[in-house]
């Protein structure tokens, strides 16, 4: 071999070397690249999922303070002012400022046990009748085979439920009507929550809304459903809903929500 | 003295009503009220009020059927609601009077002194009807307002209000083919009662139409019919995002 050709080898093993670099290189670019773009997708996808959640969670929030129902409690309370009578004003003005803070305290948590969620249910339940006086009774009613302090339930999902019976089926009935709650025992992870007025029914509700159209917003179904589907997904819960007609299946009037609970796991934090 | 019925259908909200008319309006006389739209109804034709104080979610009926119920609703109406925007923005378009409950004293003698003007002036039965009507028009661009000016009432249409300009409390309204009117409204009223419908407040004291934009300038400007609107630099992002998604 002459010098050349062993110069010639030298440099095409150099090039060679050059090319495996840059091969490397770019392997190794791509793979960053690639790497940084899943680490991005899961990224924005885990923050869609957040906002979702905030979403859903502050939409919840609101269809608690409805200002309606603020206002108007408000007002009623003004009543007992007017007339001087002052123990029952008191009387109205803790109950309502309790429930404010039970609203406030529930939004900032997933879940509440079912104790909890008995009192806010009560107090708001209160105010309602002092607004309504006597157009409506309850009756909360929970199994005693199901443990209230240890069993939960998602916080803010049962009151604009009961909101809803209340507003929409109770408040257009001519005759005073009935409200029942009820906690059904399923098994030791599982339990219903029944929810059932005589009211006039969600479908008659809805018609009388139609002579004006955009009056009231209808949407608060759809926010549920979305709220308990991004609950399904956190795969601590497997809830299931269902909302029923009464005039549908009998000669009876009004509505009946149906929730399932399964608590999934005991990991909660 | 003017004759009044006031119709809401909770005790309680009907009483405090009452006591604060009784208390804070010597010139109102309430000759009935009602806590059923239906005998409301009834109450209305056979009395004939010059004033009614009207709540809006009740049950069986709203405020907005009690009206269109009666033919020929020549009186004042007050509405009186606890909270519900929609409504509010509609009653605001027909230079309806309404107070928000629980109801404010100053704001509850304020309201029936605007209402007992009108009541000498004749021209509920214009304003009541345009409600009715505008509540069954879909779009908001084909609905009307109506505008006090200092020689009347004038009714507009929404799509032909170009541009409103502040000036010193009032306002001015430009609309399209028409001369300019003067509200003694300040503009803030008016982006209220256009919120979210193809309005925008470019600058504090410019309402623009957007269906009018003909072209927007780099240095902070719209066009619309040859005239310069400034867009102030506060607004712009929001303005050009929004401008975007629309």
């Amino acid at each position: 071999m002459s010098i050349e050709e062993i110069n010639i080898i030298l440099s095409l093993l150099a090039l060679s070397g050059v090319f495996v670099v840059v091969a490397f290189v770019i392997l190794f670019s791509t793979f960053i690249t690639k790497k940084n773009k899943i680490i991005t997708e899961k990224l924005r996808a885990e923050l869609d999922y957040q906002k979702r959640i905030h979403d859903t969670e502050l939409h919840a929030l609101r269809s608690q303070m409805n200002p309606h129902f603020v206002h108007n409690s408000l007002n009623a309370i003004l009543y007992y002012v007017q007339q001087n009578e002052v123990e029952t004003t008191e009387k109205y003005l803790v109950k309502f400022s309790k429930l404010i803070r039970l609203f406030f305290d529930f939004s900032r948590r997933q879940y509440v046990s079912i104790s909890e969620e008995e009192n806010l249910l009560q107090n708001y339940l209160e105010i309602e009748k002092l607004r309504f006086e006597d157009k409506f009774e309850y009756q909360i009613f929970i199994n005693p085979k199901i443990d209230e302090e240890e069993i939960r339930i998602p916080s803010m999902l049962l009151q604009p439920l009961v909101e809803n019976a209340v507003n929409h089926g109770l408040f257009h009935k001519k005759e005073p009507g009935n409200l029942n709650i009820s906690f059904n025992y399923i098994n030791e992870t599982a339990y219903s929550v029944i929810i059932e007025d005589d009211g006039i029914g969600f479908k008659a509700a809805q018609k009388l809304k139609e002579r004006f159209k955009n009056m009231v917003n209808t949407h608060s179904s759809q926010v549920l459903k979305e709220r308990i589907d991004l609950l399904n997904q956190t795969k601590l819960w497997d809830i299931s809903f269902s909302m029923i007609d009464l005039s549908d299946m009998s000669n009876k009037t009004g509505t009946k929500v149906q929730l399932k609970f399964e608590e999934l796991t005991e990991d909660f934090n | 003295m003017i004759t009044a019925i006031l119709i809401d259908d909770e005790p309680k909200a009907l009483g405090t009503l009452k006591n604060k008319i009784k208390k804070h309006c010597p010139n109102i006389q309430i000759i009935a009220e009602s806590q059923s739209p239906t005998e409301a109804i009834k109450l209305i034709k056979s009395l004939k009020p010059q004033l009614i104080f009207l709540d809006i979610a009740m049950p069986e009926m709203s405020g907005f059927d009690v009206l269109d119920q009666i033919e020929n609703p020549d009186f004042e109406i007050i509405f009186a609601t606890a909270f519900d925007n929609y409504a509010i923005q509609a009653i605001e378009h027909c230079a309806i009077g309404y107070l928000v409950k629980p109801i404010d004293n100053d704001e509850l003698v304020k309201t029936v002194a605007k209402a007992t003007e009108n009541v000498l002036e004749k021209s509920a039965l214009a304003k009541n009807k345009l409600l009715i009507e505008n509540l069954s028009v879909k779009k908001f661009q084909d609905k009307k307002v109506i505008i006090p000016t200092q020689e009347g009432l004038e009714f507009i249409a929404i799509s032909e209000i170009v541009h409103c300009e502040g000036t010193d409390g009032y306002t001015r309204i430009h609309i399209n083919e028409r001369k300019p009117l003067l509200s003694s409204n300040s503009i803030g009223h008016f982006s209220k009662m256009f919120d979210k419908h193809d309005f925008y407040l470019v600058h504090k004291s410019h309402l623009i139409n957007l269906n009018y934009i003909e072209r927007y300038l780099n240095e902070g400007y719209v066009l619309i019919q040859k005239k310069h609107i400034p867009v102030s630099r506060n607004r712009r992002n929001d303005f050009l995002n929004m401008l975007k998604n629309k």
